[in-house]
């Protein structure tokens, strides 16, 4: 299927600049994705469709920007429970930077249009199209802690198109928390962000990504990165909320000792959708990877996980580990996963698994033995399942909030099997 | 009045019935064992009082301290202070030892009407316990019973039981799969918990367990009904003649 007619801009004058005319017409050329794409499997591709559509047909849909907002009390609303160090927090509402203080401590943040995005996808073309601010992270060495916080903010619908990029240098070390929350639901939105990391030889980035969207707003999450020698990536991601929440990681090990380790935790009822999208490319022998992904289903809603592995010929020494494990609530809800190895190298250590299963009801009567009431049993045994994927932020000040939001997520699973 | 009162008790694993007519008395103070050959219906009697899913009360009742037991949820069961030390513990990877000792502890305590103990003071009572047990307190904080040898989840539940203080302790073939060493230890556990307030159920297929926690009453198990109560030395009986004869004697 051609993305053609429904896709088309309906503003004459949009996309306005060379680059974005271009990107846009990458994107028509692409065509939306469909189920029939590997990458896009078991994803909601219709509704994607259906939503850009109505977008791209509104002659301001893709041009519609923030709405001025009080961005103290946005973020009270939004982020309740996480404080924030607000000297260190930037804030795009709808995909554009707020607030133009850009002088977190050890960064600087370059919020011009950056050229040369090389988009590979329809939807990183699209972003690029509508995007008229790249936000460049300049980093250096004893930086604090960055925040990120995206705000959807709908009154009307809305395509956000956020874009960042941050490039850490020889060896620097660096942090950066990004949240990604509603302040109210009342209009449909659409995300299609994209992130690109490089990571210089020695480099280590942080980043821990916690997703809360609203029950209408449906997500689209491309990042990609590149790590050099030494470089280490440690990520990690928490969903939790909107329609649907699409993780889209391809990482690039490119020199000796880069190791990437992924790990992330979701929960989603009701409707919700959550696709983990996966692609790690071992391009350099004695690079390290590991996926270690935990997931809970419930109500009607899917969770889907793909987790690419490939290891390139000659990357001998490579050490890769995978794994992803399912707990289903509810036998409404479905569960797709898809470990994948691709070894074109002989001296290589890969393992992978991946389980879909039940709480398992002879732990559960056990605990009820010792007199644990349902609710906590059930939590218990939950907390227990996703403790080897939360191990990147324990101990961190992320901790509690993680910890509750899962605890309140899995009591709404629980009433909604009350119901 | 008994603490717990079993009346013509009836229960069904699917369509087939396992316990036909068991009736059974304890009071406070006393224990009692319940022997039998494989398949008589020892640990559905155990499950079903526990609460167990999968068994179906057919007929008669269960009246534990004054309430119908059977109408209760096994979470409820358990805070009214009826324990079961299971046959196969189960491993829960990831739940703490002490973490679920405390939770469990502290619904007790609620139930009963008790604040909640503070760590200090759980830690205290653990460590006690642990040496009665002779139980190394690294056990603590790891997973309930995830590697641990048989012996060791049969102390392990012994512990929690030492622990939680329960009122009716049910033990299911606790005494199965350990080395003399460690039935010693579990039966010095289960012996300092004899209490006047305290009822035991020992569930047991052999006699040896009996030789170190000596029972008052020992009841005989087999084709879902309780075939012949007597003291202690009914026990010895069996275990130098077998279960036959009980049959022929209670066919007569």
């Amino acid at each position: 299927m051609s993305a053609g007619g429904t896709s088309h801009s309906a503003n004459p004058d949009w996309p306005a600049g060379a680059e974005q005319q271009v990107a846009f017409q990458r994107y028509l050329d692409l065509g939306l994705p469909t189920q029939r794409d590997e990458a896009w499997r078991y994803a909601p591709t219709d509704e994607v469709a259906i939503a850009l559509t109505a977008l791209l047909t509104d002659p301001a849909g893709a041009t519609r920007r923030s709405i001025a907002l009080d961005i103290t009390a946005a973020l009270a609303t939004a982020l309740p429970d996480i404080a924030l160090d607000r000297a260190n927090t930037l804030v795009l509402i709808n995909g554009r930077l707020t607030d133009h203080d850009t002088t977190a401590n050890g960064w600087s943040i370059d919020s011009n249009r950056v050229t040369g995005h090389n988009d590979t996808s329809a939807l990183g073309a699209l972003n690029t199209a509508c995007n008229d601010q790249t936000l460049a992270l300049h980093v250096s060495d004893d930086s604090e802690p960055l925040n990120i916080v995206h705000i959807a903010s709908a009154t009307q619908p809305t395509l956000a198109s956020p874009r960042l990029q941050i490039t850490v240098p020889t060896n620097v070390a660096a942090s950066v928390v990004e949240h990604l929350v509603q302040l109210d639901a009342s209009a449909p939105t659409v995300i299609n962000a994209a992130l690109s990391i490089t990571l210089q030889a020695g480099a280590s980035l942080r980043w821990h990504r916690l997703q809360r969207l609203g029950g209408d707003t449906l997500s689209i999450y491309e990042t990609h990165a590149r790590l050099e020698r030494d470089a280490k990536l440690e990520w990690f991601s928490l969903d939790t909320g909107a329609a649907l929440a699409r993780n889209h990681l391809q990482i690039a090990l490119h020199g000796d000792q880069a190791r990437a380790d992924l790990s992330g935790v979701y929960v989603c009822s009701d409707q919700q959708v959550v696709d983990n999208r996966l692609a790690i490319r071992h391009a350099h022998p004695n690079a390290s990877s590991s996926q270690e992904y935990a997931g809970i289903a419930g109500g009607s809603s899917r969770a889907i996980f793909h987790g690419k592995v490939r290891v390139d010929e000659g990357a001998d020494g490579t050490v890769a580990k995978q794994r992803n494990r399912n707990l289903l609530m509810d036998n409404t809800a479905k569960i797709f996963t898809k470990p994948e190895l691709e070894i074109y190298a002989d001296e290589v250590e890969c393992a992978h698994g991946a389980t879909t299963g039940q709480i398992d009801p002879d732990a559960m009567f056990y605990l009820l033995a010792r007199g644990i009431d349902p609710n906590q049993a059930k939590r218990m045994l939950v907390d227990a399942f996703v403790a080897a994927s939360l191990t990147p932020i324990n101990d961190t000040p992320l901790e509690p909030a993680v910890k509750q939001r899962l605890a309140d997520k899995l009591a709404q699973l629980q009433a909604g099997v009350l119901a | 009045m008994p603490l717990i009162s079993i009346e013509d008790l009836h229960v069904s694993v699917g369509s087939t019935p396992i316990l036909k007519g068991l009736s059974l008395e304890l009071d406070s103070g006393e224990v009692h064992a319940i022997m039998g050959p494989n398949g008589s219906g020892k640990s559905t009697l155990s499950h079903v009082l526990a609460g167990k899913p999968g068994y179906t009360v057919d007929s008669g009742s269960v009246t534990y301290d004054g309430q119908d037991l059977l109408e209760l949820e096994p979470d409820e069961r358990a805070r009214a202070g009826v324990f079961l030390a299971f046959q196969y513990p189960v491993e829960i990877p990831g739940v703490n030892n002490a973490y679920l000792l405390r939770a469990a502890l502290n619904a007790a305590r609620t139930a009963r009407g008790e604040d909640e103990i503070d760590a200090v003071g759980f830690m205290k009572l653990v460590r006690d316990k642990c040496a009665l047990m002779e139980m190394d307190q690294q056990f603590l904080t790891r997973s309930v019973n995830e590697g641990f040898s048989g012996g060791e989840k049969k102390r392990n539940e012994v512990l929690q039981m030492a622990v939680l203080e329960p009122r009716l302790c049910l033990l299911d073939e606790t005494d199965s799969g350990l080395d003399i060493d460690a039935l010693k230890i579990v039966a010095e556990g289960i012996n300092a918990l004899r209490s006047p307030d305290r009822a035991m159920l020992l569930v047991t297929h052999y006699q040896r367990l009996l030789s170190y926690v000596e029972p008052d009453v020992v009841h005989v198990l087999a084709d879902g009904v309780i075939q012949m109560s007597g003291g202690k030395e009914l026990a010895l009986k069996l275990e130098a003649e077998g279960y036959d004869w009980v049959r022929r004697e209670s066919a007569a």
